[in-house]
């Protein structure tokens, strides 16, 4: 299903997983009198670019009970503008060989092509166009719905998983938005009208609301002047206010246990409530330190004791998501072996966590550092997963050189700041969720 | 006297105030519902260039062994891809030794055991990876230029010295086992059983390239040395060097990484199963799906067929082209019955075919396989059109540099340019083999692949509900 487009989830890259220097990414920034962001990575490899167009809504500025609304828009955008119109926009970009798609999110909708560079304005044209002009019929609405509700059945449901990944979500995250499904519920799904839709495109899409990344074949003033042509005149709205934060005063600890019938393997998942780069600012450096060091690949320390030396798991790993801006969250996942119930292993990762953490010093912490900093050139090469990255952490609302300076704020973590956050992590509201094939013995 | 120039020009007045109006209505009209895509695209100040693809071929001095060889500078990084050609699972003894080789070669060497492999290669940022798939053993290498020296050294030990430590080897069989396990929690992979099963039958290509459960269990570190001693050889290899590498070093690195590897294998032949493709729908009960999830199956061509290009602008016309598909058109853009539907050509070396799939509820199931079914026909008896034809080859043509993102994606395809025969050239004349087919080609090849009696239909899910 190679080319299938509108993924609806995909997936947090984690800045901490790739392999800097000074500077990530050689980015250049600017911004629109409308309040448009730009964000350049100039890549001279070949003649090619990514566009991307970053709004800052998604899934978690529903209304309640209008779930999946902003995935329905971002598949109306592909159905027509007053200038172009109905199948045309993506018959356009097919004559000239673009590869397009879109996602939507819990906080960002984005749209991008990747082109060859003569190719680049025309793209731009595009996407000014549909950021002020969409026109949505109620023939191509009916037909819309249609498609998200397969979407939702065939990316979601047909995962024998997917009763737990909600649940999961509905318990840790309590009555914010983000509990809900990116794609809405079924009955959600079918009771939406145009009117939903056209309220978050009304409201949400506008330049000042919206990051445009650029990575590849072109000079940063060059980029600028461009935006500057095609997207300079269009009108900044009044975007509503930020929604409510993950209420963290009152702390809580949740337990989930499901038995799911099709699933042949137990899962174990801790997650906890910890600052994302909205709340902690610089704070987030030390949670990606203590993700690396515990879960992120086969030499972290729950990996080595749990897999490799204790054998009481197959699969052992770590998330930090600090992107989302009503909260960020920290997740330990554990696959257990063959013959360790889910109990013992609880446990068990419990007992390694305690461990890793009394074991912690600055001569382990300097390894782990130099492992997150020794390959960042990497993040560049590719000019696609860097325009994911830069709009990903821009939209976040870092600063062009936050971005830039992921080296120097990895160096400046102490062993103080990891243990300070790990015991923050500790203490804040949690859920633990296990799932088990039906049937299985305890 | 004075009236009719005055009147005239009055007169001539209210005719350039209309035509202004007239004008400046169409420019209103043409700002607010116009999208001139050409004029764009010729004024863009940004215009098309070529990428620079020299591939040279590379002889290592030592060894003897040829390779494709492309300098590419921007970044400090080198990348290899290598393949064992002939060397993957449906040549598998037990089945899944290919991918169980694959996987303990990143499990230390006889210098460094399985931990301190792991954590060079995380210290200095070095990834080294093997995978199998069902023809051939492939492996790649991607490293900053500054670590080459200690890459090089890494790679050689892997695959020339791998470890093979009893505890490790037991933790990787668990760790196979349980993808085995995982793989059947997946609708789409027990519909690729089916599939396989299907067309396959008892032929090995039917058989999943994590292997069987019971073979993976009954796996011994003797049988992967077998696996290695047979094919990791020179005689099977070919090789792609792409980044910011010299001719002289590229070469070098190969003598330094695949020097000591035996000049031969054993060759097993694998016959080329013959598949019945005479139509028929297969369907697989299982009340508990949300949807119905299908695949298709008729014959194809051989890379270097001469029909190869003309089938694969009628395969993007039909399923290749995403949403503008005339599949996905006519079954999600127009009725909204599916979320996808596609088709592309799968490139087994002893089977090629032409493969395809969609999914939909139980209640649109009928009307989906319909479409699908009646598109085929139409594809097969009317061929495509002038425009179509138009469209696909400049769809191709136009994003024909999006390829060169990486350095490491560059290192693949110098690797398939050798494996498929292509030529040095090939990355030089690609485009003219697209512009070259012929409408005449495309409908005469559509005919002869888009039949209605060559078409396989496989179903799993909630059938039955739907016809009651």
């Amino acid at each position: 299903m190679k080319k299938l487009r509108f993924s609806v989830l995909f997936a947090v890259l984690m800045l901490i997983a790739l392999p800097v220097r000074a500077e990530l990414f050689g980015l250049k920034g600017y911004v629109l009198e409308n309040g448009m962001r730009v964000v350049v990575v100039p890549n001279h490899k070949a003649p090619i670019a990514k566009h991307m167009v970053w709004y800052k809504v998604g899934a978690a500025d529903e209304k309640l009970g209008k779930g999946g609304s902003a995935h329905l828009l971002e598949h109306l955008m592909f159905r027509g503008t007053r200038k172009v119109r109905g199948q045309s926009f993506n018959r356009i970009l097919e004559e000239n060989g673009a590869d397009s798609n879109a996602f939507t999110a819990q906080d960002v909708t984005a749209y991008h092509e990747f082109v060859d560079i003569s190719r680049l304005e025309l793209v731009m044209a595009l996407e000014a166009d549909r950021m002020r002009n969409l026109s949505i019929d109620d023939e191509s609405f009916e037909t819309e719905r249609k498609i998200v509700y397969q979407e939702r059945k065939q990316v979601v449901e047909n995962n024998p998983l997917y009763k737990f990944n909600e649940e999961l979500q509905r318990l840790f995250w309590q009555n914010h938005p983000y509990s809900r499904p990116i794609t809405g519920s079924e009955n959600e799904i079918l009771s939406l009208t145009d009117k939903d839709v056209k309220d978050i495109y009304r409201h949400y899409y506008a330049p000042n609301n919206a990051v445009l990344v650029i990575a590849g074949d072109i000079e940063p003033e060059t980029a600028f002047r461009l935006a500057e042509k095609y997207y300079g005149d269009i009108k900044p709205a009044k975007v509503p206010e930020n929604r409510l934060k993950f209420d963290t005063e009152v702390k809580t600890k949740t337990t989930l246990r499901m038995k799911l019938p099709n699933i042949e393997l137990p899962r174990l998942v801790k997650k906890y409530h910890v600052p994302g780069y909205a709340e902690a600012k610089g704070g987030i450096y030390a949670y990606m330190v203590l993700s690396k060091y515990l879960g992120e690949g086969e030499v972290s320390k729950l990996y080595v004791d749990l897999v490799v030396n204790r054998k009481m798991a197959t699969g052992v790993s770590t998330d930090y998501n600090f992107t989302a801006p009503s909260g960020g969250s920290f997740s330990i996942s554990a696959i257990p072996a063959k013959g360790v119930s889910v109990d013992e292993m609880t446990a068990a990762l419990d007992d390694s966590v305690k461990q890793a953490m009394s074991e912690l010093n600055d001569r382990t912490l300097q390894k782990y550092k130099k492992q997150m900093l020794s390959g960042l050139v990497y993040a560049k090469d590719n000019p696609n997963e860097a325009a994911q990255i830069v709009g990903m952490l821009a939209t976040a609302g870092m600063r062009d050189d936050e971005i830039e300076n992921y080296a120097d704020n990895i160096e400046k973590v102490t062993v103080a700041d990891v243990k300070k956050a790990y015991m923050q992590m500790l203490q804040s509201t949690q859920t633990e969720a296990v799932v088990e094939p039906e049937g299985a013995k305890k | 006297m004075t009236h009719r120039p005055l009147y005239a020009k009055k007169h001539h007045g209210r005719w350039v105030v209309l035509l202004i109006a007239v004008a400046a209505t169409y420019a209103i009209w043409k700002s607010f519902f116009v999208f001139d895509a050409d004029k764009i695209i010729a004024n863009s100040e940004l215009k098309n260039k070529s990428f620079a693809s020299d591939v040279a071929e590379i002889v290592a001095p030592k060894s003897g062994i040829k390779a494709y060889w492309m300098q590419e500078t921007s970044n400090p990084i080198v990348s290899m891809s290598f393949v064992f050609a002939n060397s993957g699972s449906v040549r598998d003894e037990k089945k899944g030794t290919a991918n169980f080789t694959a996987s303990m070669l990143s499990e230390g060497t006889e210098k460094l055991n399985s931990q301190s492999f792991k954590e060079k290669l995380e210290d200095y940022a070095i990834s080294i990876s093997f995978g199998a798939d069902k023809d051939d053993f492939s492996g790649s290498m991607v490293t900053l230029k500054e670590n080459l020296r200690l890459a090089t050294d890494l790679l050689h030990d892997a695959v020339v010295a791998p470890r093979m430590d009893e505890a490790d080897f037991i933790r990787t069989k668990n760790q196979i086992l349980q993808s085995l396990d995982y793989l059947r929690e997946r609708p789409q992979h027990r519909l690729n059983e089916a599939v396989n099963k299907e067309i396959f039958g008892s032929h090995a290509y039917a058989n999943e390239v994590l292997g069987k459960t019971a073979d993976v269990k009954g796996m011994s570190v003797a049988d992967l040395k077998t696996y290695i001693k047979n094919n990791l050889t020179k005689d099977r290899l070919y090789v792609g060097v792409a980044g910011d590498i010299s001719r002289e070093e590229a070469e070098k690195l190969i003598d330094d990484i695949f020097n000591d590897l035996p000049e031969q294998g054993s060759d097993k032949e694998i016959k080329a199963p013959s598949v019945d493709f005479s139509a028929r729908a297969v369907n697989v009960e299982d009340s508990k799906l949300p949807q119905v999830l299908s695949a298709v199956v008729a014959p194809s061509v051989p890379r270097l067929d001469r029909d190869f290009y003309p089938l694969y602008i009628a395969n993007y016309v039909f399923g290749g082209a995403g949403l503008n598909s005339r599949v996905n058109q006519a079954a999600r853009e127009k009725e909204g019955l599916t979320y996808g539907a596609y088709t592309s050509m799968s490139m087994l070396q002893q089977s090629p075919l032409l493969v395809g799939g969609f999914s939909t509820t139980p209640q649109n199931f009928a009307q989906m396989s319909k479409i699908f079914a009646e598109e085929w026909q139409k594809m097969g008896e009317n061929g495509i059109s002038e425009e179509e034809l138009a469209s696909a080859k400049n769809y191709l043509v136009n994003s024909y540099n999006l390829r060169f993102a990486d350095i490491g994606t560059l290192a693949d395809i110098l690797v398939s340019m050798q494996r498929e025969n292509l030529g040095l050239d090939f990355l030089q004349k690609r485009n003219s083999y697209v512009e070259q087919v012929t409408l005449e080609r495309v409908n005469r090849v559509a005919k002869q692949y888009f039949s209605p009696k060559k078409l396989i239909m496989i179903n799993m899910g909630n059938i039955k509900a739907e016809r009651n």
